[in-house]
């Protein structure tokens, strides 16, 4: 009788275990179609009225970016991510405005930049930024000076609308050891931020008209910073 | 990321003492007495007895927490009003409970005081060391294309000087006489690949002075500012 009771529950934690694996680690299935992906789009956010997807590019395993065209020929972003033995629509941009994807949230090195720019806007290039402000403080006697990070990026936007990059390991071997020195401290300053800056054909910075102030959806579970446009008087160019 | 990482090895130390002296006493309290508490109730007991309420004393750049008022004690006290006898054996390993939130109090202050003896903090070799791999990245567009001289930073580590920091004065130089966007700035350059003593747990920010002779570390608690002689970097132009 006992052992009977044993091999049930052995047999029971062993196909538990393997639902679970099968549930939350076994590896992603074959990334859905461009038509499943427009209707599924639609389906959670119809605002979207996705009709075209652009290209499906994969991060990494369990991350794909879409961007895409919709019925009102407006170019966004969708963000798929595997979870739970699915492939799921994390969130929806209508309008492709660059935005930070955060894989995984304690690591900058998983961190991307994100953009589908409309080519209405004519832009040739973004200036991508980590900044930190440069300040000083002085608190009952003891002085505190934080010197100015200001480290840019330049991508061509010639050939396609949309795109991504890795931010650089100069970016994260700084974020790395900002995280470490901020979050050991009683009261964190957070003053880091990203931003970008558009440029047209002759260098001039412009402003994308076409492709800012968009409706998006979001499930909640993705890691999405927006990045501010900088203003150029910002920037500090010492040459 | 290493295995070596960067704990603070006293705070570790100290946390493990900590227990054990209360350990020791709860084993003392229970040897002594005649009617036994079952002892998985023993940990339940002083866990309950740790809550408190606490006021918060700022020293050394810190906050610490101070036990004043024994409310898991209390509570404890309510739960057994009535059973005398079982409130009899509960009510010391309560109170040693509170008298935990002490111990705690005193092995901060311990972990501060050997952290200090072992570890100076005006000591430049303090926060850097494992210089073998350091290098330097251009945190701003005013660095130039130069390299980390690592022996010149290993023959200066100790007898850098360490001078005052004029924040005021830096961020006021670096806004004066500059036309509009023109600006440099004064510590263009972060070390990186080094690491603070080993044990110490320290967490640094490591800047370069445009002009190579000049180190800022930036800790959670405050700055350091030390200059050298010769210059730390090195190339370029």
């Amino acid at each position: 009788m006992m052992k009977k009771k044993l091999w049930s529950l052995g047999i029971f934690i062993i196909l538990l275990s393997i639902i679970v694996y099968w549930f939350y680690f076994s590896k992603p299935t074959s990334f859905p179609t461009n038509e499943q992906l427009v209707a599924e789009m639609n389906r959670v956010f119809p605002e979207a009225t996705a009709s075209i997807i652009q290209d499906t590019i994969p991060i990494d395993e369990r991350h794909v970016l879409a961007p895409f065209i919709s019925k009102g020929d407006d170019y966004g972003l969708s963000y798929w991510v595997w979870k739970n033995h699915k492939w799921k629509v994390a969130s929806i941009d209508t309008k492709g405005k660059p935005m930070l994807w955060k894989l995984n949230k304690s690591d900058p090195s998983s961190f991307y930049f994100v953009w589908n720019i409309d080519p209405k806007d004519q832009i040739s290039s973004i200036h991508f930024y980590l900044i930190r402000d440069r300040g000083y403080q002085i608190t009952r006697g003891i002085q505190h000076y934080n010197p100015k990070v200001q480290m840019g990026k330049r991508v061509s936007l010639q050939e396609k609308s949309y795109g991504l990059m890795q931010l650089s390991g100069t970016w994260v071997t700084f974020m790395n050891a900002y995280n470490k020195v901020e979050s050991a401290k009683q009261y964190p300053e957070r003053n880091m931020f990203f931003g970008w800056i558009p440029y047209d054909q002759k260098d001039m910075g412009i402003f994308p008209e076409n492709s800012v102030n968009g409706a998006s959806y979001s499930n909640g579970e993705i890691g999405l910073e927006y990045l501010m446009i900088v203003d150029k008087g910002q920037i500090e160019i010492p040459r | 990321m290493e295995i070596s990482g960067n704990y603070n090895i006293i705070e570790i130390i100290t946390v493990i003492l900590g227990w054990s002296v209360i350990v020791f006493f709860a084993y003392r309290i229970y040897q002594k007495q005649i009617v036994k508490l079952k002892v998985w109730k023993i940990p339940l007991i002083i866990l309950v007895g740790l809550i408190s309420f606490s006021i918060n004393l700022s020293m050394f750049d810190l906050i610490f927490k101070l036990p004043i008022l024994p409310l898991g004690v209390w509570i404890l006290y309510f739960v057994f009003k009535g059973k005398a006898e079982k409130w009899q054996t509960c009510r010391s390993f309560a109170w040693l409970g509170f008298g935990a939130n002490f111990i705690f109090f005193a092995s901060t202050l311990i972990t501060i005081l050997v952290h200090h003896v072992i570890y100076p903090k005006d000591e430049l070799s303090v926060y850097i060391s494992n210089v073998e791999n350091a290098s330097i990245i251009n945190i701003h567009p005013s660095a130039k294309d130069r390299s980390l001289n690592i022996d010149s930073l290993l023959k200066q580590l100790d007898t850098m000087s360490q001078e005052a920091v004029y924040s005021d004065q830096w961020y006021q130089e670096t806004y004066m006489n500059t036309e509009s966007n023109k600006r440099n700035e004064r510590f263009p350059y972060q070390v990186i690949g080094t690491s603070s003593r080993w044990g110490s747990g320290l967490q640094t920010l490591i800047y370069i002075e445009d002009d190579g002779k000049g180190i800022l570390v930036s800790t959670p608690e405050k700055q350091l500012y030390f200059r050298s002689k010769a210059s730390l970097i090195e190339g370029g132009e």
